[in-house]
């Protein structure tokens, strides 16, 4: 059973921000922020570098101490969330390939004992799908920024998720992983697979997601993103003092 | 099936909950097996005609009561290599405290000691302001503890018996020690 073949059996959850508020030592990190994500979406978050964007996300994952009422809404059983994050921190020189990163992340048995033989077909399947099979080999310091971001894409999809949290996935991609990412994108719509989606590439927001939210420390809109961006807003968003109009 | 998640904030706050309890319940536990099994261990009370060798004696007489249990265990040897028991002479002639006529006992009343016939001795103080007269009657058994008797004033006659009652009766009080909660260097059981 391959990773592709799951797909058309996944359904996302609908998530709910219900005036989340988070304060990490005197700073006031998020503000209010309440809006919804509609299942099986592709929800894009855009704002200025500090506006909370990733903070929400590690909220969302259980890893803040925020206030205020946060909830996923499972249609199934299963309930699976994959992240993948920014950038990955590790030392270039690591002996570690792209095998060992995989199994580490994706089975229980130790990587250096290789690839467990239940998990090595969505493996297989994964790396297939971001381009990154015949590199598999190759030393994880080793790879391009873009190489890098490919893997931790491939790891986001094993195993299947139901909500895909998306860290600025394109900012280290090149044209090649772009492409391979969009399909990914038009793959996960299809299934029904919800994904939060933080992107700094408003042209591809555009051509890309269902609904746009500007995180500012509070939600400066939240809409379509044929109506979101408008140069007025992107204005008020990127501003240094960043001016709410959609709450009202 | 539908099921609603709610993430609950990252924070020790429930963890701290957890660790209260937990030092709770261990608290409670403590007290409680303290209350079942704990016991009391109040300060004995002794007689009137008793003394505390801790407390009643003064510094001349506690140094010939120490020096006594120590000369008791030597006269029991004694007795038992001999089968009679020593008398006074022949303990002083062993240079025995407080038999022997030294520094030390002359400074402590100077006791003239001799064996009654009855098998007890009886040390008379020479000086009743420095320390008592004591009379020491040996146990029969050979683990049991000396029966030491204090009389402070000048006329220590030897007693007609050595039963309590009549001892009592001619002025004597007997000295007694035993272990309290104010006693930590010595432990007896």
């Amino acid at each position: 059973m391959t990773a592709a073949a799951n797909l058309t059996s996944a359904c996302g959850p609908r998530i709910e921000f219900d005036g989340i508020d988070l304060t990490l030592g005197r700073t006031r990190i998020l503000e209010n922020v309440r809006f919804s994500v509609a299942p099986g979406s592709v929800h894009a978050i855009v704002g200025p570098n500090g506006g909370g964007k990733s903070s929400l996300i590690k909220t969302l994952l259980g890893q803040m101490p925020h206030q205020g009422q946060l909830t996923l809404h499972w249609p199934g059983e299963r309930e699976v969330i994959g992240y993948v994050p920014q950038a990955l921190e590790f030392d270039r020189g690591l002996p570690m390939t792209v095998d060992d990163f995989m199994a580490a992340m994706c089975q229980r048995r130790p990587a250096f004992l290789g690839l467990s033989r239940r998990v090595r077909p969505q493996i297989d399947a994964a790396l297939q799908r971001v381009g990154m099979l015949d590199k598999r080999k190759r030393r994880m310091g080793a790879l391009s920024g873009g190489e890098r971001q490919r893997v931790l894409l491939a790891q986001g999809l094993i195993p299947e998720p139901q909500l895909l949290v998306l860290d600025e996935p394109m900012s280290a991609l090149d044209e090649a992983g772009i492409q391979v990412f969009e399909q990914l994108l038009h793959g996960w719509r299809r299934a029904g697979t919800t994904v939060l989606w933080i992107e700094h590439d408003l042209e591809a927001v555009l051509r890309l997601a269902d609904r746009v939210t500007g995180l500012s420390r509070q939600v400066l809109f939240d809409a379509p993103p044929a109506q979101a961006l408008t140069p007025e807003r992107l204005l008020g968003l990127f501003s240094v003092h960043p001016r709410s109009e959609s709450l009202a | 099936m539908s099921r609603a998640q709610v993430v609950r904030p990252a924070g020790a706050g429930h963890e701290t909950l957890y660790v209260l309890l937990a030092a709770v319940l261990i608290v409670v536990l403590a007290a409680s097996v303290v209350a079942v099994r704990g016991e009391r261990e109040d300060e004995q009370a002794i007689a009137a005609h008793q003394l505390d060798a801790r407390r009643d004696l003064n510094a001349a007489e506690q140094g010939i009561h120490t020096d006594l249990w120590v000369a008791v265990e030597e006269i029991r040897a004694l007795r038992e290599d001999n089968g009679v028991a020593p008398d006074a002479q022949a303990l002083a002639a062993e240079g025995l405290p407080p038999f022997v006529s030294d520094a030390s006992s002359q400074s402590r009343g100077s006791h003239q000691w001799s064996l009654l016939a009855n098998g007890a001795y009886l040390g008379r103080s020479q000086d009743a302001q420095v320390a008592g007269s004591f009379l020491v009657i040996l146990p029969a058994a050979s683990d049991a503890q000396p029966d030491v008797w204090l009389r402070r004033d000048s006329t220590a006659l030897p007693p007609d018996a050595l039963d309590s009652d009549a001892l009592i009766a001619a002025g004597w009080q007997q000295i007694v020690t035993h272990y309290d909660a104010g006693v930590t260097r010595q432990h007896r059981h």
